[in-house]
């Protein structure tokens, strides 16, 4: 009876093993994966451009975080598939996109929501520093065992708020501003398979009372030394 | 107020607008809105930057103060974290400068540095130019076999020191003490652009134009190219130091060289303490030039700054050594100077901004659309005084040399032809204090102003660029590399 069950659970195993490449083999590739995170509210409304190749049944997996809300989707050039289908795949979210071609080239833009992104969290910063710092990290999570080609990510910073500084990653990230706002970008030549990226930053109101504070001391000081001073020009 | 009593016309103006101006500029930069490339901490250690450098310009506050100023503003207005603020305090220049006061005292007390520095004058110094000149051909030998800039600036320093000494620099002799410092510093930096072995971001900056063009500048082709620019440029330093601080005496002292030949030869023969002084500095620079053999030699690398401390524990210890703490003189005032000074640098080039207004240049310039000649004239500008906003050598050669390369590439111009001149250029850090570790070393004798060196550092660099341009229509020319 112990060897059946030690027998069952080998061959269990030795299934589970192997059947992952072959499964692995029937998902599409991924070429490229470009985002925009911009802030909306406290959430994220985030627009995706995904590169890829359908596999054999002619499908094309989009790794998808679970807790995002699909908006709108479009597909270059036009499938005519049904709408997208959110499943899970070994414990992962995807949304399954089935084109009209195997082995074709599509280009699918996404829109979705993704709620909490921009609530951040209080810095963790110690000794001296402004008050009123917050961290805004944003996850992104190849669902897919496959490696990602290509992925770039274009974090914006809120309207009224400073790019305080970038926390992750610690290098190789650009900042750059175009008509939408101020932006981190960050982009990697792959993802393995289920492999991510997190792009974090802190990010800063100044106050204008601190402001208003810093000109008045800067004028009040400036002209206390410049009377104080001024023997040193007369003489 | 007796000290500024002291300055010129012109000084005491900057004495008297310095920090209200340096106040204004810091609240421009601090309420503007934040570039479109760089982080609120960028922009801050900005803000802090210009406030120091005008401060250490003007001198309208003590160095040090506007040091304390810098780290406080740096880490309470968000320019940089606390922690690393303070830290620079911890950096290896610092330590490196503490174990050369140690070694200066110890070398000061045996009596050796007096006994080096008086047969220098005796043997070299005629007069005061020759003094000068001779400091400045032993700056460009050890070039040859001490690789590190800094090691070579904490080496010059106990005869500098002795050598000023004996001029009174601190009471009659001000000019002559300007000269020994800031000729030293121009020195150590221009003569290391000879020798690609002087300092380790030249042999970075060769393998990167290796990586990228696929070609290799040897020793000697370095050699070659350099050397004409690097002696004429030290001629026109030495030039330009007696023009703008005029040598008060041209004898030592104001006692005569006959003063400085008694007193040398009433010195004797070495005592026991010279030889101990003696051995201790041998030693230490015989582990500085060896550097690169350290672990075939020895089993582990003992990097610059621990020789120095080795040195120093030597010093200090029982039997061997010759000094106790009490007797050490360390200016701590430079301690904090030089690690404000640090700190306003490497923040700048951690937040960014250093390679921001770099890439912000070249993109202004609209580079691409101009005449090779132009294009040459731009880059060895840029590249020669990109100092003012990289303090490191490395961190420059790594942002500098990829993008001239990329340069070349983009307008159709054979790549060396930009990138070897560009890299002869990355060891002209020699305008400011922190710019540079043999800077703050020499700045550390209190014989100069930041204005002093910023004057005659600017200068000296205009010169060198001429020079580039000359070389550029002749040398360079000959030689094949435009």
């Amino acid at each position: 009876m112990v060897l059946k069950i030690k027998n069952i659970i080998i061959f269990s195993i030795l299934l589970l093993v192997f059947s992952i490449p072959v499964f692995a083999q029937n998902y599409n590739e991924i070429i490229s994966y470009s985002e925009k995170v911009l802030p909306d509210g406290d959430d994220a409304l985030i627009s995706a451009s995904v590169t890829a190749t359908s596999n054999d049944s002619n499908e094309v997996y989009v790794p998808l975080n679970k807790k995002a809300k699909l908006i709108r989707y479009t597909i270059t050039p036009p499938s005519v598939s049904a709408d997208p289908e959110q499943i899970r795949i070994n414990g992962k979210n995807v949304y399954k996109f089935v084109m009209s071609e195997k082995q074709d080239k599509y280009q699918i833009e996404l829109q979705y929501k993704l709620p909490g992104v921009y609530k951040g969290k209080k810095a963790k910063m110690k000794g001296s520093h402004p008050g009123g710092v917050k961290t805004v990290t944003y996850k992104f999570v190849n669902n897919l065992p496959v490696t990602m080609k290509s992925y770039q990510v274009h974090l914006y910073i809120p309207e009224k708020k400073e790019l305080y500084h970038v926390l992750t990653p610690a290098k190789k990230y650009k900042i750059n501003a175009d008509n939408t706002g101020k932006y981190v970008s960050y982009a990697v030549s792959k993802i393995g398979g289920y492999g991510n990226i997190t792009v974090s930053a802190n990010v800063y109101s100044q106050s204008a009372k601190v402001k208003i504070v810093i000109w008045i001391a800067i004028i009040l000081l400036s002209v206390f030394l410049l009377m104080k001073r001024v023997d040193v020009i007369k003489n | 107020m007796e000290i500024v009593k002291k300055k010129n016309k012109f000084e005491t103006y900057m004495y008297y607008f310095g920090l209200p101006l340096a106040l204004i500029v810091f609240g421009i930069l601090y309420t503007m809105p934040t570039p479109a490339g760089i982080s609120y901490s960028g922009k801050i250690s900005l803000a802090v930057f210009a406030f120091a450098l005008i401060l250490w310009v003007t001198e309208a506050l003590s160095t040090y103060v506007t040091a304390l100023f810098v780290i406080v503003f740096l880490s309470i207005f968000g320019g940089w974290t606390e922690k690393s603020t303070l830290g620079v305090f911890g950096y290896n220049v610092i330590w490196l400068m503490i174990s050369a006061f140690i070694i200066t005292s110890g070398m000061e007390k045996s009596g050796f540095a007096k006994r080096l520095a008086l047969w220098l004058i005796t043997k070299f110094g005629k007069n005061t130019n020759q003094i000068l000149l001779s400091l400045m051909v032993a700056n460009f030998l050890i070039a040859f076999i001490v690789p590190s800039t800094t090691a070579r600036a904490a080496i010059m320093l106990p005869i500098v020191l002795l050598i000023g000494k004996a001029y009174k620099i601190h009471e009659e002799n001000k000019n002559i003490g300007k000269l020994l410092a800031i000729q030293g510093l121009q020195a150590n930096n221009i003569s290391t652009s000879a020798i690609l072995t002087a300092t380790a971001p030249q042999i970075l900056a060769v393998g990167l134009i290796k990586d990228m063009t696929n070609y290799s500048v040897s020793w000697s082709q370095w050699l070659i190219a350099s050397i004409p620019i690097a002696v004429l440029t030290l001629a026109f330093s030495y030039i330009v130091g007696f023009r703008l601080f005029k040598p008060e005496t041209q004898l030592p002292g104001g006692e005569g060289i006959h003063q400085i030949k008694e007193e040398y030869k009433r010195l004797g023969k070495m005592n026991v303490m010279e030889k101990k002084a003696l051995f201790i500095f041998g030693l230490t620079i015989l582990l500085w030039a060896t550097d690169k053999w350290h672990l075939s030699l020895l089993g582990f690398k003992i990097s610059l700054v621990m020789v120095a401390v080795i040195a120093a524990i030597l010093f200090f210890l029982p039997y061997i050594g010759i000094l106790s703490w009490k007797e050490t003189k360390i200016p701590w005032n430079l301690m904090i100077f030089s690690a404000g000074a640090y700190a306003t640098g490497i923040s700048l080039n951690s937040t960014g901004v250093a390679s921001w207004a770099l890439n912000g240049i070249f993109a202004k310039l609209g580079i691409e659309s101009m005449s090779m000649v132009t294009i040459y004239g731009i880059v060895i500008f840029i590249s020669s005084f990109s100092h003012f906003v990289f303090t490191s050598k490395t961190v420059r050669t790594v942002i500098i040399i990829p993008t001239v390369i990329a340069l070349a590439d983009t307008v159709g111009i054979n790549p060396i032809a930009l990138a070897l001149p560009a890299a002869l250029t990355i060891a002209d850090t020699i305008t400011l204090p922190p710019h540079c570790k043999p800077n703050l070393i020499y700045y550390s004798t209190g014989c100069f102003t930041v204005f002093d060196q910023l004057s005659y550092g600017v200068i000296v660099l205009i010169g060198k660029w001429i020079l580039m341009f000359a070389a550029f229509f002749s040398w360079f020319r000959i030689l094949g590399i435009v």
